[in-house]
């Protein structure tokens, strides 16, 4: 479904929910007037309601019904009539008896929908106190229990993330404790919602699962096998944070979410040729150096609307506002999760003004880290809009007001939280019910797996090749040549949001061959050399071979199968070779199979 | 009554179903001015193209129909439960919130889900042309 496809269905669901307010009526009825596909989108729905409301006794068969409605007296009398006749007029005219009947029910279903256009407010028509009440409540709810886990910190709650919070942490200006009660209390509000549906998480990653995850979300990029060993052999209590927080300090991690928020502001093709290098460079500087979030809006909106070309930014904003009057609907939605032009956000007062920033990153960070935010789409946090943890949502924003928007703590929230540290394997039934990609809410009680962007393919690659010859990284990777690469796959649909299609279905093999000046077809082989090189004869150098590469791509030891699989290719090889350059071939055969792997190309 | 009432005017040969729905588009419309005051009302000429373009969609309820009643067999228990309420037993959403004994927006939310699960689902059904 597109955005307008699914927003039109959430105004429908208000309107049908008599929820809607007078603006929001308004607005699904320009949009109606506008596309035609979302007038079929509404018709389908209005049918769908209709349906399920005219035939609730029929249709819904044995399976969920007990009693027939009873609505009949709020339908519209004159309608009913008419329906009524109709369908009895149906069966005059047309006088086979099954028939009838099918017209009948086919004309019912029409005239509902259309019945329900006009009637839908006059049935079940409430004030809608009770959920104000719930609203006040929930407030409450969450003042009380920040009050409370102040009291109850000292208390163990789940996970060792907890305590270690509470003991590490030595950037100036982060009060340590105050990170241990705000990651208790995003616990507590997500297990709450695992209890409601009666599903139990996930059980916690292993450390091969858990390192690559956390260097693929903070860096953008897999672990070496160095990386991995290091976090796995270590016996510090502390280091799950420790790592988080050397590797918030670390060039990439700027470097990594200067990429993202390129991609978001300019796009990645680049359509309307922005300097896009400055504007990577500015944000490189603004995260590594851990710049308030608030601080950095001012400055791209100010330059927005400022002429003078000084610094990097004006410049590049500028340019971008000659050619796209919309940007500054684009950057509303980016930076302040509404649809209105920032003209009108302007008039909000200071404080909903944070407010909106801070909801909409702690929103968009949410979801970079656990692959769903709590609204879809992520950017629209208008009021019609559902969000899936509306208190959690609240509690982080007014938390990311307080820390002074600061970016590197909310990363450190949410990457110490219980939900990060859930391996991607569940029981079924609680699988069933949180299960996001089947549209249900998503409840983070495992983690979702989800393919890498293009940019962390593209790291990864490089890093597994490198790190499986023992080679250094060179971390001036070029970040033209990664882009120069990227720009392949990415085809432009030229509107003012940056509207893209990425062409980019995993497959390694195609997109390894494009990646010039790297000549990984030579530095495949070259690493497979290199490898066996050194190894020992016999099963023991077959062990290592197998172990380096699969460390090396998926940061984890080979599995049975895998090892299966490659002893066979080894013993169908070592007929035809020499056992040295048996072994060679294989390992490199394997190399291409473990890169080729969905695995390799997913963050999970 | 007013199908009734207008018996007369209906031309033999011509679709009995579309002249009953442009009757009860009429019907519709004054149904709305008498209400007018009340309630949120779309728009005449939004209406009106709505009806244009159902006039354009094929017959298919019953197929629908039938999709309907598959794909609601596939829900979830709880979810069912909630559609039962909702639609069976003529609740409001924040009636069905208080009966279960949960937050109002969550059971909004959920109706909201469980509709486009329904929506797509069917949506399917009707593209595989399973459901005949």
């Amino acid at each position: 479904m597109t955005g307008d496809q699914n927003h039109c269905l959430q105004l429908c669901n208000l309107w049908c929910e008599q929820r809607i307010s007078e603006d929001q009526l308004t607005e699904l009825q320009t949009l109606l007037r506008t596309d035609v596909e979302l007038r079929c989108v509404f018709l389908d729905f209005m049918q769908l309601h209709g349906q399920l409301a005219w035939d609730a006794g029929v249709v819904a068969g044995s399976a969920l019904l007990d009693s027939t409605h009873d609505d009949d007296d709020v339908v519209p009398e004159v309608m009913d009539h008419s329906i009524k006749n109709c369908r009895s007029n149906a069966r005059q005219s047309v006088g086979i008896r099954r028939l009838a009947t099918a017209a009948a029910m086919k004309f019912a279903a029409l005239a509902t929908a259309v019945l329900l256009i006009a009637g839908m407010f006059a049935w079940n028509w409430r004030q809608d106190q009770v959920a104000q009440v719930a609203d006040i409540v929930a407030e409450s709810d969450v003042r009380q229990l920040s009050a409370d886990v102040s009291l109850t910190q000292g208390a163990a709650f789940t996970e060792e993330a907890i305590a270690e919070a509470g003991n590490s942490v030595e950037s100036p200006g982060i009060v340590a404790a105050d990170d241990a009660s705000i990651i208790f209390e995003i616990d507590r509000l997500i297990s709450k919602t695992w209890s409601e549906h009666d599903i139990t998480p996930a059980n916690s990653a292993n450390d091969h699962e858990w390192v690559r995850r956390t260097y693929l979300t903070l860096t953008g990029r897999i672990p070496t096998v160095a990386e991995v060993s290091t976090f796995v052999i270590s016996d510090s209590e502390r280091r799950h944070s420790e790592l988080i927080d050397s590797l918030l300090q670390d060039v990439r991690f700027g470097e990594h979410l200067s990429i993202t928020w390129t991609n978001l502001l300019i796009g990645r093709s680049n359509a309307r040729n922005v300097d896009q290098e400055a504007l990577s460079r500015y944000l490189k500087g603004q995260f590594s150096n851990n710049r308030s979030w608030m601080d950095t809006i001012d400055d791209l909106i100010a330059a927005e609307s400022r002429s003078d070309h000084n610094s990097a930014t004006s410049l590049l904003m500028a340019h971008l506002n000659d050619q796209a009057t919309a940007a500054t609907a684009m950057t509303a939605r980016l930076f302040f999760g509404q649809g209105s032009q920032r003209t009108e956000l302007e008039r909000l007062s200071a404080a909903d003004r944070r407010y909106l920033v801070a909801q909409t990153m702690v929103n968009r960070t949410w979801s970079q880290i656990f692959g769903y935010g709590f609204t879809s789409p992520i950017d629209d946090l208008e009021t019609h809009n559902p969000v899936s943890h509306p208190e959690l949502l609240k509690f982080l924003s007014q938390a990311f007001v307080e820390s002074g928007y600061d970016v590197q703590r909310l990363m450190r929230w949410l990457t110490l939280s219980q939900a990060f540290q859930v391996s991607g394997v569940q029981d079924e039934t609680s699988y069933a019910v949180d299960n996001p990609q089947a549209g249900g809410i998503p409840l983070f009680s495992r983690t979702y797996p989800r393919p890498m962007l293009p940019e962390q393919v593209y790291d990864s690659i490089r890093i597994a090749v490198r790190s499986a010859a023992d080679q250094p990284i060179d971390s001036s990777i070029g970040s033209v040549r990664r882009r120069e690469w990227v720009e392949q796959f990415v085809q432009s649909y030229g509107t003012d949001e940056n509207d893209e299609h990425l062409a980019f279905e995993g497959n390694i093999a195609q997109a390894m061959l494009m990646m010039n000046g790297e000549d990984l077809q030579a530095a495949i082989p070259r690493a497979a050399n290199e490898i066996t090189r050194s190894v020992k004869q016999g099963s023991e150098g077959i062990r290592f071979s197998l172990e380096r590469i699969a460390m090396a791509t998926l940061n984890r030891k080979p599995s049975d199968h895998e090892q299966e699989i490659f002893r066979n290719r080894l013993r169908s090889l070592n007929r035809t070779q020499a056992p040295d350059q048996a072994i060679r071939i294989a390992t490199e055969d394997m190399l291409w199979a473990y890169l080729n792997s969905s695995e390799f190309t997913s963050v999970h | 009554m007013v199908m009734l009432s207008k018996w007369t005017q209906f031309e033999p040969g011509t679709n009995f179903l579309a002249w009953c729905r442009a009757i009860a588009r009429l019907e519709v419309f004054r149904f709305r001015r008498s209400r007018h005051h009340r309630v949120l009302l779309l728009g005449d000429d939004v209406v009106g193209l709505l009806a244009d373009q159902m006039d354009q969609q094929p017959d298919d309820q019953e197929r629908r129909r039938e999709a309907l009643t598959e794909c609601l067999s596939k829900l979830r228990i709880q979810d069912q439960e909630i559609i039962r309420r909702r639609y069976a037993m003529g609740a409001t959403g924040d009636e069905v919130a208080q009966q279960l004994g949960r937050p109002a927006n969550s059971v909004y939310q959920s109706l909201g889900r469980i509709r486009r699960v329904l929506l797509e689902c069917i949506r399917r059904q009707m593209a595989a042309g399973g459901v005949q």
